[in-house]
């Protein structure tokens, strides 16, 4: 059997969890509560601060696109790893797996199924994210900035996420339990973020150097061409991490 | 007839310990099989072994005839597998599961719901709306095996499926499973003995990973019968006890209030000199009939753990 049932069935799930909501409302909260903090925060300062402090808080809608990215790459993705880790893992704790191996399907469309719909989960959540940032941007500042490169940049972001989630899903199908995924997938998180600081080629080359690339692009101040190859190293690493989750599973005894 | 199910040499190790050792089994067709024999003794391995959810360490398992090992597929489909505690997802109702469950199978549209409608009535789970987590053990067993009927499969494994009900459970469990009697092959692993004698054909008999005996009920109870013998004479037996016991064809013999139990070595033997002993002792003979043991009596005796 192919990916259909599988698919039919991690849309339902997700949705009767309220797990494809879960990633959506924060990072709507994010997308809205960036420009309006570094709008108003100095204004929510004591008065005597306000002229010591004021102009040391960045500000403009650069540093709210600055803010918006490092906020998504941090507690954003931080709460994917935490939502995806479980998916393989504690079916497979619970058994539910089990019963579903024991019939003609294939491991492959199980992974698949998961990793799809996960992926659609968070790119209606960075769509919520940056539509409604883009919005205060225009209303908070003028100019704010332009729309399209703003999407480019966030489409660089779900890329990395994408590898995030391809990864967790490796990790949830190693390991039995929920712990061991989410110690692997944060040391992986951990490690992607670290990579680009090591400078030269792996901040270029990176998959989370594909952050800094988005954020160049999302401001207009980058190339098109900026963080292709990263791309091009992500996505490859998207398809490694779901076939050896594949291979992982397959290689479980039940 | 092929055998519905069939192993050769089947092994399992798991880091130094043999979990199961050379099991040839074979599993007539359209029989219901009781796989017997107390915890730890490779039963779960067995079912997992046939399923394709554990790889063996050596040997081969054939599902009506295709390779569980190079054909995992073809074997899947030909079989229904119910775990010992079946997890399913909790927020599905039955209906959803058992239509996810047909959906696996590549069941669609009238096909499937008609399924679908056949398997709730046949559990008695079609008024049984809320989510799956909110059943019974009992229901959820039920559940457990209409998913494992969806396929109408040719064989079907059931692990330990009534261990864990209630008796109202049990009952419901094992009615079911006389219901399918004839249409398929039933392979059940258990403990409980008293389900065995209810709806088997056939057993084995497996302890510590190794099969001790694989018989018909029916052969099965012949070939202990003959080993049991129960004597009654008209006086005190007690010299007779004495001479009995110096018989070198007699394994053991327990005194029941008037009659004594005889467990034989050699029932040919025993048939010719007990007459004689009792004539020279001069006893007048009331009784001597071979007795059938029941079969928690086989099991113990089986294990080597009877009298």
């Amino acid at each position: 059997m192919g990916i259909r049932p599988f698919l039919d069935k991690e849309w339902r799930e997700s949705w009767r969890s309220g797990r494809l909501f879960l990633l959506s409302a924060l990072f709507l909260v994010l997308g809205i509560s960036t420009p309006l903090m570094l709008k108003f925060l100095p204004q929510l300062l004591p008065v005597e601060w306000q002229s010591i402090l004021g102009p040391l808080l960045p500000s403009g809608p650069a540093a709210a696109v600055d803010a918006l990215f490092k906020n998504l790459a941090q507690v954003g993705v931080l709460v994917l790893v935490l939502v995806v880790m479980g998916t393989i893992a504690e079916e497979r704790a619970r058994g539910q797996l089990e019963l579903v191996l024991s019939k003609p399907v294939s491991v492959a469309g199980i992974v698949w199924a998961k990793f799809a719909v996960h992926a659609f989960a968070f790119l209606l959540a960075v769509l919520c994210a940056f539509l409604p940032f883009f919005a205060y941007l225009q209303i908070l500042y003028s100019p704010g900035v332009a729309l399209l490169p703003l999407l480019v940049g966030a489409g660089f972001f779900v890329v990395y996420g994408l590898l995030v989630i391809a990864f967790t899903l490796f990790a949830s199908a190693l390991f039995a339990g929920q712990v061991g995924a989410a110690l692997l997938s944060g040391g992986f998180f951990l490690a992607l973020s670290f990579l680009p600081n090591l400078g030269g080629d792996f901040a270029r080359l990176s998959p989370a150097g594909l952050l800094a690339a988005a954020r160049g692009l999302a401001l207009g101040a980058g190339r098109p061409g900026d963080g292709l190859l990263g791309i091009g190293i992500a996505v490859g690493g998207v398809a490694v991490f779901l076939c050896l989750a594949v291979v992982a599973m397959r290689n479980h005894e039940w | 007839m092929d055998p519905a199910i069939q192993t050769r040499d089947l092994c399992k190790r798991y880091a130094g310990r043999i979990a199961l050792e050379n099991l040839n089994l074979a599993v007539p067709a359209g029989s219901v099989f009781g796989f017997l024999g107390p915890n730890g003794a490779g039963k779960t391995t067995t079912i997992k072994l046939l399923v394709g959810l554990r790889r063996a360490s050596g040997g081969e398992a054939w599902i009506m005839g295709h390779n569980v090992r190079r054909e995992p597929r073809a074997a899947r489909s030909l079989l229904g597998y119910l775990p010992e505690s079946p997890a399913f997802y909790g927020w599905m109702s039955a209906a959803e599961y058992l239509r996810f469950a047909a959906r696996l199978f590549g069941l669609q549209g009238s096909e499937l719901r008609l399924r679908q409608d056949y398997l709730l009535d046949l559990v008695g789970l079609r008024k049984a709306r809320g989510p799956i987590r909110t059943f019974s053990r009992g229901m959820r067993q039920r559940l457990g095996i209409a998913q494992a009927l969806v396929n109408n499969p040719r064989v079907l494994l059931l692990d330990e499926p009534t261990s864990a009900l209630d008796p109202i459970g049990r009952k419901e469990v094992l009615d079911t499973i006389a219901s399918l009697r004839g249409g398929l092959t039933i392979f059940f692993s258990t403990h409980i003995l008293a389900d065995v004698e209810r709806v088997a054909d056939a057993v084995a008999i497996l302890d510590q990973g190794r099969m001790l005996a694989q018989e018909s009920m029916a052969e099965l109870r012949r070939k202990h019968a003959r080993r049991r013998l129960r004597l009654t004479v008209g006086s005190d037996p007690g010299e007779l006890l004495a001479r009995l016991r110096r018989e070198p064809w007699l394994e053991n013999v327990q005194r029941q209030e008037d009659d004594l139990l005889l467990h034989v070595k050699e029932i040919a033997d025993a048939e010719r000199r007990l007459p004689v002993l009792i004539a020279e002792l001069g006893l007048p003979l009331r009784r001597l009939e071979a007795e059938e043991l029941s079969l928690e009596e086989i099991f113990l005796e089986v294990l080597g753990r009877g009298n």
